[in-house]
């Protein structure tokens, strides 16, 4: 397992925000989302784009950023939830990560943040990413 | 989606539970009280994932399952898993359905749903503080529901 320290990443009370990890292979996903608390912020973990739908349309639930696969099982996946979430929370900033072989472009035009990002993750990219959309675009 | 006030015990620290539970408003509820309480959390969408979770090696001290789930594996069978191959690793079911009572020799203790969450949280510290207590019977589970 990842950890925050082994990135040198210091917490700060500003990062205490919520990230959104959807991913439906569970040992990236808890990987991921390790990391990210031990970051400092906020995760809810979802394994399918039903599930992120269902978290995002709860209003009582403050999501900042969405990170989602591209791939995954069942009806929709991770373009189809970067669409819903264009349309329903235009607001929210998702970034999308799939394997290359995927169409870079096609995220890049559905996503606030651009160009989606590689899998497997790395950490740090990650994390800069999330940082940087959230020092540009805070999401009410 | 009401979060019970918990008093967060430090006393149960590098404690792992894994939540295994498809209904992920109630996953994410439990897995934050869990985490408030000092306890590592894995999560698990499906008992598929909870095996692929287990079959990593990872250390895990508690299984909270459901035990209805989709998929190729049920609670009942996610638990007689951890029965048969982690048999210091305490099982906690939950289940909308009284009926998934049958065979709970494979748990430590069961929650009807719905549950009370502080009851739940209550019922892991007990049985992360108590780790070489041996598997209750049919007539003491029901006394440890707590309520």
């Amino acid at each position: 397992m990842i950890s925050q320290s082994d990135t040198n990443h210091p917490v700060s009370s500003e990062q205490r925000q919520t990230i959104l990890v959807v991913d439906d292979e569970v040992i990236i996903r808890t990987a991921i989302s390790e990391y990210l608390r031990d970051c400092g912020y906020k995760v809810i973990e979802v394994a399918s784009v039903d599930e992120a739908v269902l978290v995002l349309q709860q209003a009582e639930i403050t999501v900042h950023i969405v990170l989602s696969d591209v791939e995954m099982p069942g009806a929709r996946d991770g373009f189809a939830l970067a669409q819903w979430v264009r349309e329903h929370r235009p607001t929210l900033q998702v970034i999308l990560a799939g394997s290359a072989a995927r169409a870079t472009k096609a995220a890049g035009e559905l996503c606030n943040s651009g160009p989606m990002l590689a899998k497997p993750y790395d950490p740090q990219i990650v994390l800069d990413q999330i940082k940087r959309l959230l020092a540009t675009k805070p999401t009410k | 989606m009401a979060k019970p006030a918990v008093a967060t015990d430090p006393q149960v620290p590098n404690q792992t539970v894994l939540v295994v539970e498809d209904e992920v408003l109630l996953r994410l509820v439990a897995a934050d009280e869990l985490r408030q309480q000092g306890c590592g959390v894995i999560e698990a969408a499906s008992a598929d994932e909870a095996m692929a979770v287990l079959r990593t090696g990872t250390k895990i001290d508690l299984v909270l399952t459901d035990i209805q789930l989709q998929g190729t594996l049920d609670g009942i069978g996610l638990a007689r898993f951890v029965r048969s191959n982690l048999p210091r690793s305490k099982v906690i079911a939950v289940s909308g359905q009284l009926s998934a009572m049958r065979g709970n020799e494979l748990f430590d203790a069961f929650f009807p749903k719905p549950y009370a969450m502080d009851h739940l949280v209550k019922c892991v510290r007990q049985l992360l503080d108590r780790h070489d207590e041996p598997f209750l019977n049919e007539n003491n589970i029901a006394s440890r529901r707590l309520d």
